[in-house]
């Protein structure tokens, strides 16, 4: 039975998707505040996806999703800045459901992160949350293994120092099964400025 | 700078991974799955293949074309997939046996694959991973065969993830059980869905061998 090119090409999408898709949610929701944004991202990723589907490799197509997603979100947070300043001007509030999966948003860790760099922040995310290697984290962000290795270590250096730095106290705290997020919640929350760059 | 002893800090970046992909809630996978659905449906419509003169008939040509692929969305969403937030179980991903159409010798038309809406065992070629094998083990949604026959990927035994049924684009899986028999093929280590992954016939085994030359 012969089959339209298109159909064809459909399966083939539809074999990536159903591989995929749960990644690259993931991977959004990690770096929005609100599960609607993180839907878009995924949703325009597997949209670029399906256009440009021939364009993708054949090995490790996350990777290439990774990239993409990585892309769109960096458009999504130009869109909300403006949105953002739109709505401060009308006095609109933001009524976009939050994310609350991620009860730790409150803790050490992603206090420390919020210290560094975006870039840093990034790198680190990719090799905690996705589980990427250098291989994996170059093909992302589009640079060398070698460059990846060397922000890799040093952004570890400083995401350590930065740990390293938060009150120990608040690090019992923060280790101690019974704390609630309520315990931890206003501590760094002043400080706390999201899970994106 | 240099990282103190001790524990990798990673780790406790790690540990606070916001969530997993395992985690992922079903209602907003099938939010997304249907957007892109509406996105192909979209594009289907804009085919430069489908680009008919101007005229009374040239809308007539492109609602069908929209018919069509609309027609085969649904069809695949009467067979409990799509937009909705279903709950899956975490490998019974199929129809029930009532509901399930009759095993066919030929996938392409009908039978196991009468819920998809494309089925070409040329695309075999291009999967990661194609094999004959009986299902050892199930824990979860991981799922661990016995490989009969390796075309490509698998030899020995292999354990594989079932993805959620309820958030496919186009098509079931078969329910898997242990001591079953099934032809399965994979992208990466996550079963496919859609006719991809089925029960096993022997007629449709022939097939997929050929499309391996052996």
């Amino acid at each position: 039975m012969t089959r339209s090119p298109t159909t064809s090409r459909l399966a083939r999408f539809d074999a990536l998707f159903s591989a995929h898709q749960r990644h690259v949610l993931a991977y959004a929701m990690r770096r929005t505040q609100a599960w609607a944004d993180a839907e878009d991202v995924a949703a325009e990723t597997f949209a670029i996806a399906w256009r440009k589907f021939d364009a993708i490799p054949e090995t490790e197509p996350l990777l290439w999703l990774y990239a993409v997603a990585r892309r769109v979100l960096a458009n999504q947070r130009r869109g909300l800045g403006r949105r953002e300043r739109l709505a401060n001007l009308l006095r609109v509030d933001d009524v976009a459901t939050p994310i609350r999966a991620g009860e730790d948003r409150d803790g050490p860790a992603f206090a420390a992160l919020a210290r560094l760099a975006p870039a840093d922040q990034e790198i680190l995310r990719l090799v905690a949350w996705e589980e990427l290697g250098n291989q994996g984290i170059a093909a992302v962000l589009g640079i060398t293994p070698n460059a990846v290795a060397i922000r890799v270590h040093r952004a570890r250096a400083r995401f350590a120092d930065a740990l390293a730095r938060l009150s120990p106290e608040e690090d019992m705290k923060y280790l101690d099964p019974s704390r609630t997020s309520a315990d931890v919640k206003g501590t760094h929350g002043a400080e706390w400025t999201g899970a994106g760059e | 700078m240099s990282i103190p002893a001790g524990p990798d800090p990673i780790d406790r970046l790690r540990a606070a991974d916001p969530i997993h992909a395992d985690h992922v809630p079903d209602a907003s996978l099938a939010r997304v799955t249907a957007r892109i659905k509406e996105h192909i449906m979209a594009d289907e419509q804009h085919e430069p293949t489908v680009r008919q003169p101007r005229g009374p008939l040239a809308w007539v040509g492109g609602l069908a074309l929209v018919g069509v692929i609309a027609l085969a969305f649904a069809i695949a969403l009467g067979n409990g997939l799509g937009a909705g937030a279903q709950t899956s179980p975490p490998i019974a991903a199929n129809p029930t046996p009532s509901e399930a159409p009759a095993p066919s010798d030929d996938p392409a038309a009908g039978g196991g694959m009468a819920s998809c809406i494309v089925y070409d065992p040329a695309i075999l070629t291009t999967m990661d991973v194609v094999f004959d094998g009986s299902v050892t083990a199930i824990d979860g949604d991981r799922v661990t065969f016995k490989v009969n026959d390796g075309w490509k990927g698998a030899d020995g035994s292999v354990t594989l993830t079932a993805p959620p049924a309820a958030i496919a684009l186009t098509g079931p899986l078969p329910e898997f059980k242990v001591g079953s028999r099934y032809l399965v093929t994979a992208a990466g280590s996550t079963i496919n869905s859609c006719g991809y992954t089925l029960d096993y016939d022997a007629a449709t085994a022939a097939k997929w061998a050929a499309a391996f030359g052996s």
